[in-house]
């Protein structure tokens, strides 16, 4: 995990960056565990993992603005107020990916993904509903089909498990397809 | 068929590739590390793209190192090991001669065997005071009835001091084999052979010496050597 967030961040702020996983991590999981039970997640001890990963990306991404130099107790403060609102933002997600599932987008094959993609003539359009995917999912969508990798790999290097890692490919792919159909392009899609 | 297929997800590819290189480069804009950062990000991307990723890419270097550092230990290892196996032979080949050496003034029975145990044992171990320049001791044996001083020069060369001994004040010496008087050390005379190693051999009290050299002027270090042992 360290290392693809460290891949994605300003190397000014690597040593901070590490220091928080390295301190803060086990303390972040259990965190997010007891917010996703109590609201009632079936899959919480996946989907901790994915909410605490979302805390990462988001500290990753605007470093500037996080105290680091605070107290080990304000910091700590800090980040389970943003990952409160990150799981928040989740369990919505997942309220969207379960309306998603009944619009029967439930396991598509790749082939009838690249088919429906490529379905889209309008290549921007294609470009923009990718371009409005989390993060998690366009990085573990590039892994699979870009660089090919194999699932286990893809775990690894994320550092989550194998199963949150099929999760978000197969969150990904719902997500861009929904994202085309928004687009008013009809026909689209093939259902398995 | 399968060509359609393989255009269609070459075109997903290009999108999403465009995508994350242009998100990429966005997000590294505002980094304000040095221009490191993105060839970091490109050999991850690389590593990850031939699987070789691991949990942390500080651990990928760390076992590149430590496969690096073990092949070289092995290396220094397996050297050793070829150098420790040439000196033994070399030592074990001299020991070997020296035994043998030892063997032929050795005191021998009446049907002519050596006694296997003897009356006596070592109650006082000779030493050399006196060496030629260069020579290091590198093993010291002293049992019952026999000790050895092995001493070595950095060219190689060795000299060794036997003692045994001896259940008579006779020095039984076999001339057919070579040995012959060499010279005299306060009235004892010392018998010598020469063959590649030079031996010598005397009596001192009870028990017997003899010494290897295979040194530089056997004729003049060798009487200093010989009346120097107490």
């Amino acid at each position: 995990m360290l290392s693809f967030l460290l891949s994605i961040c300003d190397p000014i702020y690597h040593d901070k960056i590490e220091m928080l996983v390295n301190t803060y991590h086990d303390q972040m999981i259990i965190y997010a565990k007891s917010i996703l039970k109590k609201a009632n997640d079936p899959n919480y001890e996946y989907d901790a993992e994915e909410v605490v990963q979302n805390l990462y990306m988001r500290i990753v991404k605007y470093c500037a603005g996080v105290r680091f130099h605070e107290s080990p107790a304000v910091l700590k403060g800090y980040l389970k107020k943003v990952l409160k609102n990150e799981a928040m933002t989740f369990l919505k997600d997942m309220e969207y990916l379960e309306s998603l599932d009944d619009k029967e987008y439930l396991s598509i094959d790749d082939e009838s993904f690249f088919t429906a993609v490529q379905a889209k003539e309008k290549y921007n359009a294609v470009l923009e509903a990718i371009d409005c995917l989390k993060d998690i999912y366009s990085y573990s969508l590039s892994f699979r089909y870009c660089d090919e990798m194999e699932i286990p790999d893809i775990a690894n290097l994320m550092g989550v498990a194998e199963k949150t890692v099929y999760t978000r490919i197969e969150r990904g792919k719902k997500l861009l397809l929904d994202a085309l159909a928004k687009e008013g392009s009809e026909n689209v899609f093939i259902y398995k | 068929m399968s060509s359609s297929i393989s255009e269609n997800k070459a075109y997903f590819i290009k999108a999403l590739n465009e995508v994350i290189e242009r998100k990429t480069q966005a997000d590294m804009a505002g980094f304000e590390g040095d221009a490191k950062t993105s060839i970091r990000h490109k050999i991850i991307m690389k590593q990850i793209a031939k699987g070789k990723c691991f949990d942390s890419a500080d651990k990928a270097a760390v076992i590149k190192k430590t496969v690096l550092i073990a092949v070289i230990v092995a290396m220094l290892a397996l050297t050793s090991c070829a150098l420790a196996i040439i000196y033994r032979q070399s030592i074990a080949g001299f020991i070997e001669r020296v035994y043998e050496e030892y063997l032929l003034v050795s005191p021998a029975d009446e049907n002519g065997e050596t006694p296997e145990e003897y009356p006596t044992r070592i109650e006082k171990v000779y030493e050399f005071t006196y060496i030629p320049e260069g020579y290091k001791l590198k093993s010291e044996t002293v049992q019952l009835f026999v000790s050895i001083h092995f001493y070595e020069n950095s060219e190689g060369h060795k000299l060794v001091l036997k003692q045994k001994t001896n259940e008579t004040s006779n020095l039984k010496v076999d001339i057919n084999n070579g040995y012959s008087k060499a010279f005299e050390v306060n009235g004892v005379p010392v018998y010598c052979r020469e063959d590649g190693v030079y031996s010598y051999t005397f009596l001192i009290v009870n028990y017997i010496i003899q010494i290897q050299y295979n040194g530089e002027n056997p004729e003049t270090e060798m009487p200093k050597i010989i009346a120097a042992i107490q």
